[in-house]
């Protein structure tokens, strides 16, 4: 696969990586950051495969390429964002505005429910990209709905 | 004590199920529905038990409310063409630094060599 063909699929799902860094990190610089770094490592992992891999005129390949790349990438994001969260767990108590509700999850509870609401992965898909058990991915959708809901009421009503 | 509170919890559990025996469809299967994670025959089945039961109406419309809900406090963030420009131009310039192309020939290292910045 040439280099440019390569930027060009990269770059059509660009948004998708933003947002989910984003979901990761709320801070467009080190959204960004966490996108470049992602890339640098899925890169060296996969340089031969990417290199040997023939990109052509077959459209159901091409796509099966890009959504290799799209959940390689994010997977990546994913690991090295549950990292930078937990050496910045001051974040945590910070008040993240309109979404702080969402931002007071743990990582990969916010990870799986972005994922699956905004992003409309599916439940294989998900348990794929972030390498955790079926079972997990449930759980962990159901709990951070559970909580966001809460955390909002609680937050808008007070505690009693 | 403890035994009086197993029958309790058992009681409510029984009559729980009789509320669920009203209504058509689960909760579970609401959120099978809204999650997308049912074939196109178990949605056409589903719509058509919701359409003739109202607790499970109910039910479903508190479910999408929520669901609603929920996507409205998740980011959905965007970010300008200048910085979309930059953020390309800087993972395009990772795939340079990284991909280097093996056998890469003579003419195309000189012409490289030559376009290549002294400063």
């Amino acid at each position: 696969m040439k280099r440019n063909e390569l930027d060009n699929l990269l770059n059509s799902i660009i948004p998708k990586l933003y947002s989910f860094a984003y979901a990761m990190i709320q801070d467009d610089e080190q959204a960004e950051q966490l996108i470049v770094d992602a890339y640098s490592v899925f890169l060296v992992k996969e340089k031969s495969f990417i290199l040997d891999f023939k990109y052509n005129d077959n459209k159901k390949e091409n796509v099966s390429f890009k959504n290799y790349l799209l959940i390689n990438l994010i997977g990546e994001i994913y690991g090295l964002g549950v990292k930078r969260n937990s050496e910045q767990k001051h974040l945590k108590k910070l008040d993240h505005g309109e979404y702080d509700s969402f931002y007071k999850l743990d990582v990969t509870q916010r990870s799986v429910l972005f994922l699956k609401e905004n992003l409309k992965f599916n439940i294989e898909l998900i348990q794929e990209t972030l390498q955790i058990k079926k079972h997990q991915v449930l759980e962990q959708l159901y709990n951070s709905r559970h909580r966001i809901i809460e955390t909002e009421t609680t937050d808008s009503y007070g505690t009693f | 004590m403890d035994q009086s509170n197993n029958i309790e919890t058992e009681f409510k559990s029984l009559r729980n199920r009789n509320v669920l025996a009203e209504t058509k469809v689960s909760i579970a299967e609401i959120n099978l529905y809204l999650d997308d994670r049912m074939s196109s025959s178990e949605r056409k089945n589903f719509e058509s038990k919701i359409s003739d039961c109202t607790t499970s109406q109910k039910n479903y419309s508190k479910k999408k409310t929520e669901k609603e809900f929920i996507q409205q406090l998740i980011p959905a963030p965007t970010f300008s063409s200048n910085r979309r420009a930059a953020l390309t131009q800087e993972l395009s310039d990772v795939s340079e630094a990284i991909l280097v192309e093996p056998n890469l020939s003579i003419t195309k290292k000189v012409v490289r060599f030559l376009n290549t910045p002294i400063i």
